[in-house]
């Protein structure tokens, strides 16, 4: 679902009002789009599902305080420190199992779907540095620019460039490998 | 992946040459093509209708919650508005005209306290009297500075002790 900017401005503001519809509207614009993002980061659908759900739930909270400018970096940005709180606790969790038993954590990790998911994109990608990783992944589903993901990162430009560049040669590479 | 938000060939020859730009602009749209040729899987509709109720049901609870401040603050405000409106009532015509600050309320307390407290001073005071001369009396007995030699005296003291006593204990 594509729409211009002042289409999609007027669904902002339906939303800053409250009004369901729209937020069903930008739900259909940019479900998709974030869950590929939040997929390719965990490589599970049910992680991913729930971290989706919280996006949106958040998007509710939150949609007051944009205040403009790109919606789409806004929104990333959002998912990007959802995605980093989910990376969080998982960290957490697993330090907690390990201090339980080792034993524990063996049959916890087993359990953990990502196997089953998995294609050769993910596992490449998850052979890459995990911010590295979340970039590119951001530069693919965000549809962000360089400036966007330089901005969004406290970086400059030609950083997030270098970074995207070596990321995307490394990521053809283990591909190839993977062939 | 949608490229028309910026003019990547202007940006990558801000910080290349020629030639390494273009060599860079074709490794981002080849590493680009592995998400188009490896897509990751969609959002099923079902999650993306749960997300939708999910939503429907925030906004109703965060209206149902403002609703509700809304009703404590204006119930609040109207009370407050109710004791503002009513403190002139209240007051009384001296204080209105001479600039005090008590109240009809309070006026009326004292009013009531002028039937019962007052009388209740006046007879602790004398209540307070008797027993000052009736202790200064017994003491001077005991010290043997009779005041009179006659033991009427002594019984007449000792019944003012028992009469003030149950004055006292009368209140």
């Amino acid at each position: 679902m594509k729409m211009d900017s002042e289409q999609l401005n007027k669904v902002i503001t339906g939303c800053q009002a409250g009004r369901n519809k729209d937020f069903a509207v930008l739900v259909d614009i940019y479900g998709r789009k974030c869950y590929g993002y939040f997929y390719r980061l965990t490589g599970d659908r049910e992680v991913s599902n729930d971290l989706l759900s919280e996006l949106f739930l958040k998007l509710v909270e939150k949609i007051g305080s944009f205040r403009g400018g790109s919606f789409d970096t806004w929104l990333f940005t959002i998912a990007m420190n959802l995605f980093r709180d989910h990376l969080r606790g998982k960290y957490r969790r697993q330090k907690l199992m390990d201090e339980k038993s080792k034993l524990v954590a063996r049959e916890e990790s087993s359990l953990e779907p990502a196997g089953p998911d998995t294609d050769a994109l993910q596992e490449a990608l998850g052979q890459l540095d995990p911010e590295t990783a979340e970039l590119i992944s951001l530069r693919y589903f965000g549809e962000l620019s360089f400036k966007e993901l330089a901005r969004m990162r406290n970086e400059p430009i030609g950083t997030t460039l270098s970074r995207v560049h070596r990321g995307l040669k490394r990521l053809k590479e283990l591909m190839a490998d993977k062939v | 992946m949608n490229m028309h938000k910026e003019n990547l060939d202007d940006l990558l020859r801000q910080f290349h040459d020629e030639r390494t730009a273009r060599e860079i602009k074709q490794d981002l749209a080849e590493g680009q093509a592995l998400f188009d040729e490896n897509p990751a899987p969609a959002a099923s509709p079902e999650l993306l209708d749960s997300v939708k109720s999910r939503i429907q049901m925030k906004l109703r609870t965060r209206r149902y919650h403002r609703s509700l401040r809304y009703i404590r603050n204006a119930a609040a405000a109207a009370a407050v508005i109710l004791v503002l409106a009513l403190i002139p009532l209240f007051r009384s015509p001296e204080s209105q005209t001479g600039g005090k600050t008590h109240v009809a309320v309070s006026e009326s307390v004292l009013n009531w306290d002028d039937d019962g407290e007052y009388g209740l001073d006046s007879n602790m005071q004398l209540i307070e009297a008797q027993l000052d001369d009736i202790s200064d009396t017994l003491l001077s007995l005991q010290l043997g500075e009779s005041l009179s030699e006659e033991p009427a005296e002594i019984t007449d003291l000792e019944m003012d002790l028992v009469d003030t006593s149950e004055l006292f204990w009368k209140g």
